[in-house]
Parts: C-alpha cells; sequence; structure tokens
C-alpha cells in the first residue's frame, strides 16, 4: 500500500517538474492558435452579420420598392377601368337625345353602339325619377322592364352624389359584375333620369395578377365590409369573407405585418382605390420572403465558413512554424550556451593553470638544480655513509621534478594565447606528418595504422602547429587505448561539401557512457599519475574551436573510439 | 682557440648561482649578473660569447636586454632560459635571434650542450666570414659578418686569426 503511494506521488512531483519540453510547445502553440482565431474570428464574425443585415436591408427594400410600383401601377388600371366605363356611360348619356332613350329601339341601339366600344357593359337601361325602369337591353329584357328601384340602396346614394358604382356581384351565369349608375340633371317640376349599366369585372382577376407573385403570394381587391371582389389563390373566392387589419383608406401604398390565410406571419402591402372604396391587398408570407433571401444566406454563409477555414489554416500554420522556430532557437540558444560555458570555462582554467604554472616553474627550477648539484657533489665524492641511499634519492626527487615539469609545461601549452598564423594545408600529408613521428612506437607495439584519404580533398587554410597537436593529441590516446597489435584507421573526407572531415578510429578499451561527457575536461584522465595528464583532449577541443571547427567522440566499451573532426575550408 | 666566455643572467641568486656551479663542474666558465641593466654593463666592459638570459626580472626584462644586444652586440648568442615564456616571448626572442630557447626547469645537461651549440654556431660564422676574406671574398665575407657582426668586430677578428 505505502509504495504504491509513494509512487503515485513520485511520479507526480515528476510530471510536475519533468514536464516534457513538446508539452510546452504544444501548449504554447494552442494558446496561439486560440487567440488568433478569437482575434481574427470575432471581428468577422461580427463584420459579416453586419454586413448581412445591411445587405438583407438594401435588398428588402428593393423587394418592397418593386412591390410598390407594381401595386401601385396594379391600383391605376383598376382605377382606370372603373373610370372608363363610367366616362363612356356617361358620354353615352350626354350624346343621345333623352327621347331615344325612352323609345325601346332607341335604346337597344345605344347600347349595340356602347358594347361595340366597350364589350364589358352587359346591359343598360333607363330609370325614371320615381324609380321606375322605363327601357331596357340586355340579357335580363323581360323581368326588369317596368321594375321599381326607388327603395334600393343604389337609388337612394345617386339621388344625392349622381353617380354610383356598386360593389361586386354575381350575375347571370355567375359572372362577377359591378353596376354603374349615373344621373341626369333635374329637368321642371324635379323631373330626372337615370341610367344603369352592369360591366362584366372578370378583368379583375387579370388586372390583379399583374403583380408578380411568389408561390406562396397574394392579391386581391376587398371592400369596407372584407368582402373579396375577385377571386384570391388562398384567400377565398369572390364575394367570400377575409379581413385583415388595415386602416381605412390609404392613398400611398402601406405595409403592415399580420397573418395570411393560413395563419402565417406575413407581409401585408394595400393601397385604396379612387374611384370606389376597395382596397387593392398583397400578402406574402415572411417563409416566402425567406425565400427570396435563401440564396444570400447561402452566399454569406458560405463565405464566412470558407473565411474561417482559411483563417484557421493560415493560424495553424503559422504557429506551427512559429512554434517550431521557436524550439529551434532555443535549442540553439541551448547550444550556444552550452558550448559557450565549455569555451569560458576552459579560458579561465587556462589562465588559473598557466599563472600557477609560471610560478611553480621558478622553484622547481632551484629544486632541480639543488638536487642536480647535490647528486653531481656524490658523484665526484668519495664512499661515505648512505651514499647509495643519497643517490637514490636524489634521483628521485630529479624524477619528481621532470614529472613536475611535464605537468606546468603542457599546462602553458594549454594556456597558449593561440593567436592563429594561418597557412594552406594539405591534412592528408600533415597527418602523415604526424604519424611519422608516431611510427617508431607503432613499429614496435605492433599496432597496424590503415590510411583511408580523400585524394581530391580541398586545401585548408589553419594553423599547423596547433592541428598537429591535435593530430598528435588523438593518435597518442588512441595508441594508449589500444592493445599491442591494435588497430587504428584513420580517413578523410567532405562533410557537407565545404568542410574537412577526419576520422580517428581505434579499437581500443573505448569509453563509458557516463565518461564520455567528461573526456574535453581538463585534468580528466582515467590513466596512471605519471602517464597522463587529462589536458590532450581540453587543449584539443580549445583548438579545434579556435580554429572554428567540430569535434565529437563515439565510443562502445570494448569495442572502440572514434573521433570526429571537422574543420571548415578558411578560418575566419 | 681562446677560451670561451659564458654570462649568465638570473634575479633568483640562489638558482644562477648553484647553476653557474654546476656548469663549471661541466668545463664552462661562466660568470654572473642578477639583472638587465648589469648584464648590459657587463657587455659593455667584456663581450661574452654566449649569454644565457632569464625574461622575467625586476627592472629591465630579459626581452629588453636581447632587444638591446640585437642593435649593439649582435655576435653575443643568446640562449633564454625562463619559467615565465609564452609561445609570443619564444616568437619575439627568435626574430630578434636569439641562439635558442629553453624553458625552466631544464635539464643541465641539454642547457650545457646548447651553450656549446651556441659557441661553435658563433665560431663557425666568423670562420666562414674570414675564410671568404682570405680569399679575397670581402664582400660575401662582409655580408655573413654582418649577420652576427659588425664590421669593426669583423677587423678585430683578423687580427686575432693573425696572431695565432
Ligand atoms: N581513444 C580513446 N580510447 C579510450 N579512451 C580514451 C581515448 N581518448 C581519450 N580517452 C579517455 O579520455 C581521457 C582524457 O584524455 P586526454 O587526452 O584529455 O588526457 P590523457 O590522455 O589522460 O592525458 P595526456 O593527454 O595529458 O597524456 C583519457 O584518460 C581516456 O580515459
Ligand atoms: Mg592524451
Amino acid at each position: 500500500m505505502r509504495s504504491l503511494y509513494d509512487r503515485l506521488v513520485s511520479t507526480w512531483i515528476g510530471s510536475l517538474f519533468l514536464r516534457p519540453i513538446e508539452s510546452v510547445y504544444t501548449h504554447l502553440r494552442q494558446n496561439l492558435l486560440f487567440q488568433i482565431l478569437v482575434v481574427a474570428v470575432v471581428p468577422t464574425l461580427f463584420m459579416g452579420i453586419g454586413v448581412y443585415y445591411q445587405f438583407r436591408n438594401i435588398l428588402e427594400q428593393g423587394l418592397n420598392n418593386q412591390l410598390t410600383w407594381q401595386i401601385v401601377y396594379t391600383q391605376k388600371s383598376l382605377d382606370n377601368f372603373l373610370e372608363e366605363h363610367m366616362a363612356a356611360l356617361s358620354l353615352v348619356f350626354e350624346s343621345y337625345p333623352i327621347e331615344q332613350f325612352k323609345d325601346q329601339k332607341g335604346i337597344q341601339h345605344i347600347f349595340t353602339e356602347l358594347n361595340k366600344r366597350f364589350p364589358n357593359f352587359v346591359d343598360l337601361g333607363l330609370v325614371d325619377s320615381t324609380g321606375i325602369q322605363k327601357t331596357y337591353d340586355g340579357p335580363y329584357s323581360l323581368e326588369l322592364l317596368k321594375k321599381n328601384y326607388s327603395n334600393e340602396p343604389w337609388f337612394q346614394e345617386v339621388l344625392v352624389r349622381n353617380r354610383f358604382i356598386s360593389d361586386v356581384f354575381l350575375g347571370n351565369q355567375n359572372i362577377p359584375h359591378v353596376s354603374m349608375v349615373i344621373k341626369s340633371q333635374t329637368f321642371g317640376k324635379g323631373e330626372f333620369w337615370v341610367i344603369r349599366a352592369n360591366v362584366n369585372t372578370s378583368d379583375l382577376d387579370k388586372m390583379v395578377s399583374a403583380i408578380n407573385l411568389g408561390s406562396e403570394d397574394d392579391a386581391f381587391v376587398i371592400n369596407r365590409e372584407c368582402i373579396l371582389q375577385n377571386t384570391s389563390r388562398f384567400h377565398g373566392g369572390i364575394l367570400s369573407r377575409h379581413c385583415m387589419p388595415m386602416h381605412e383608406t390609404a392613398q400611398n401604398v402601406m405595409w403592415t405585418e399580420g397573418k395570411n390565410a393560413k395563419n402565417e406571419d406575413a407581409i401585408i402591402a394595400y393601397t385604396s382605390l379612387h374611384n370606389k372604396d376597395w382596397t387593392l391587398t398583397f400578402v406574402q408570407p415572411l417563409s416566402e420572403r425567406y425565400k427570396f433571401f435563401s440564396p444570400v444566406h447561402r452566399i454569406m454563409i458560405g463565405v464566412m465558413i470558407s473565411g474561417f477555414v482559411f483563417v484557421f489554416m493560415f493560424a495553424w500554420l503559422i504557429t506551427r512554424n512559429f512554434a517550431v522556430q521557436r524550439r529551434q532557437a532555443e535549442q540553439e540558444k541551448e547550444a550556444f550556451l552550452h558550448t559557450a560555458e565549455q569555451t569560458e570555462k576552459l579560458a579561465s582554467i587556462g589562465r588559473l593553470a598557466a599563472g600557477v604554472a609560471h610560478e611553480i616553474n621558478n622553484p622547481l627550477a632551484i629544486i632541480n638544480e639543488d638536487a642536480g648539484l647535490m647528486s653531481d657533489l656524490t658523484e665526484i665524492s668519495d664512499d661515505f655513509p648512505n651514499k647509495k641511499k643519497f643517490e637514490d634519492l636524489l634521483r628521485s626527487i630529479q624524477s619528481s621534478v621532470k614529472r613536475c615539469r611535464t605537468i606546468t609545461h603542457r599546462l602553458l601549452g594549454f594556456a597558449r594565447q593561440m593567436d592563429v598564423s594561418p597557412e594552406a594545408i594539405d591534412i592528408n600529408a600533415l597527418i602523415k606528418e604526424v604519424f611519422g613521428f608516431l611510427e617508431r612506437e607503432a613499429v614496435n607495439r605492433n599496432i597496424h595504422f590503415t590510411f583511408n584519404l580523400m585524394e581530391s580533398l580541398p586545401i585548408i587554410e589553419s594553423d599547423r602547429g596547433q592541428l598537429q597537436q591535435v593530430f598528435l593529441n588523438i593518435i597518442n590516446n588512441a595508441m594508449d587505448a589500444v592493445d599491442d597489435k591494435g588497430e587504428i584507421g584513420i580517413s578523410t573526407g567532405h562533410k557537407n561539401g565545404s568542410a574537412v572531415e577526419v576520422k580517428i578510429r581505434d579499437n581500443g578499451c573505448g569509453i563509458p557512457k557516463g565518461k564520455l561527457k567528461r573526456i574535453f575536461d581538463p585534468f580528466f584522465t582515467t590513466k596512471a599519475r605519471d602517464k597522463g595528464t587529462g589536458l590532450g583532449l581540453s587543449i584539443t577541443y580549445g583548438i579545434i574551436k579556435k580554429l572554428g571547427g567540430r569535434i565529437s567522440a563515439d565510443s562502445e566499451l570494448d569495442k572502440g573510439t572514434t573521433f570526429i573532426i571537422e574543420l571548415p575550408r578558411s578560418y575566419k | 682557440m681562446k677560451k670561451m666566455k659564458v654570462l649568465l643572467v638570473d634575479d633568483e641568486i640562489e638558482f644562477v648561482t648553484t647553476l653557474s656551479n654546476r656548469l663549471g663542474m661541466r668545463g664552462i666558465k661562466t660568470d654572473v649578473v642578477h639583472d638587465g641593466e648589469q648584464a648590459l654593463e657587463y657587455v659593455k666592459k667584456d663581450e661574452p660569447d654566449v649569454m644565457v638570459l632569464d625574461l622575467k626580472m625586476p627592472g629591465m626584462y630579459g626581452m629588453e636586454v636581447l632587444r638591446q644586444l640585437s642593435k649593439t652586440n649582435p655576435n653575443i648568442q643568446v640562449v633564454i632560459l625562463t619559467g615565465h615564456g609564452t609561445d609570443r616571448d619564444e616568437d619575439e626572442s627568435k626574430r630578434l635571434k636569439a641562439f635558442d630557447y629553453l624553458r625552466k626547469p631544464t635539464d643541465i645537461d641539454t642547457l650545457a650542450d646548447r651553450i656549446q651549440g651556441a659557441y661553435s654556431f658563433k665560431m663557425e660564422s666568423i670562420m666562414t666570414a674570414a675564410t671568404f676574406a682570405e680569399a679575397g671574398e670581402f664582400d660575401t665575407a662582409r655580408e655573413i659578418a654582418k649577420e652576427s657582426e659588425s664590421p669593426k668586430t669583423v677587423g678585430e677578428m683578423f687580427k686575432d686569426e693573425e696572431k695565432k
């Protein structure tokens, strides 16, 4: 139980501190992506909605204007229809002498003439001031003669207004009609005449249909009592009743909202006629309006969505690049800091080491000379007690001094100013030269060298002496690492076309993983006290850095080690 | 052949005395001074053949001594022996025609060897000059002599040769 708990806690703490670097960048990227999207999408959304409503308003206005024109046009033609027939009737009344109207033959002639020009007139009759039908020509000749109209509302009204147009009614063969009535001037003794004609109004439907109707729209003419004067599409047939919310009279086209016959929300436009108390009504359900806007919707939504997709893709790419670049920059920075640290470390250790070496050299020289003198003296003196012992001790002092000397001289080499004196160098030749220094030992120890030197290797500009030291150090190490009869391979080649690359491979003891990192540190050595100072590779590292190159090591324990050196074509 | 004259210049009295002692035991007689001024003074009175010179000394630095000698007494062969030298010092001393550059502590036999070497180098170049002079090739002789000596000293040299 306990250990499980511990493990849980420690993994949790571990995850807190060892948050993988990847997730930091993913997180950063998500944040950025979110911000960009918010910044890009929100205003676009607002703008899109704004533009949409603006656009819709303009469209709607356009649509309304168009409808208004059509409605006005229809109203005019309806008015014209009534006006025209009234005018024709009144012209006829004034043109023919009254005697001709009173005569049955005469009125027949007049009607025939009238009907020739205005085929919508279906009959014509004369009524005297007492309301009795005097003469008549039309389909009802027999029934209507002598009929008394004195109590009819139209007769009453024409007495007052001189002219009258009735609402629509269904007459002969169920054809819709209106009656038009005109009263003459009053003659002596209050005597006057009235003519009455019925007009076929089937044409009203045609006129109303001049309004451009959508599949759900409707238009019709209605009177004050909500009785339809023509046949509508959805709001009932002729003479049916359908009330709409509107004002009594409307000189211009009025717009309002209400319900249509199917009880849907609708827009209603209406206007009154001038010649009759009728109202021309247009009804358009909102759904029909939306149908009209739906292409606009589709375009808007399409534009928005493709915009968002574009923004998203763009943001995705940007943030990905950003994250990648940021990670690269950070890695580079880290690498740079690492090398800078290493170089700085080397430099300061170098300065300290040089100081110490210098100061030690002088007392060391005194010890050397004193011990030297002592041994010179013992050599020439006669035998004395412990002479042999003295000689041994003095030899030991002198060899210790020699050891110290090796160290201080190497330290000085380490701290060299490293002024580079550049010259043209053939690396292959230089390697052969360095091998020359070591050949004797190699032969003695039976170490086999193989060279694989690229012939067309570019000549580089670098420092000969320092490069010699570099290869000497590395080959020396390799020779220390291999047993007698070991193998050491040296190869040269290009790297990325511009630099020279040298690989020095041995099949020696190898370097354990944990120590590989430290081999370039000053004073790191695994060799016996008087065999290695641990400065060889750190000096090498410093030189290669100075020369603008790179050095790295690869090793497998008990298999061998490879050092890889890259050098630039020219020393900057 | 006349006896070789060697001057040791070093401010570490203990060191330089012991060194002088040991060189003496190896058959090289030496005089000792302890700073640059003394060295130049000594040279004015009695020019040595070989000078073993330390670089870091109180007062005048060894490099300065070398620079002056290269102008006034170019025939003195100078062996630098120092515990402080940098690469730049080494380059500079080579440019000023020092015979060799050794680092302290050094092996006594190496040092003795170099002193001998310096002396024979000096003698050889004088001999060559003399041979050319005998053959009547004064220009060549002068040229060779110029490398290590001033014309006046070449004249003295002829006298020396004659006396022998
Ligand atoms: N080729 C190699 N094979 C195995 N180990 C190596 C090899 N080269 C270097 N090393 C290891 O790296 C250490 C440091 O090498 P470096 O040259 O800096 O010092 P050193 O060889 O020990 O001393 P110095 O060079 O002064 O003689 C060595 O002690 C050794 O352990
Ligand atoms: Mg080494």
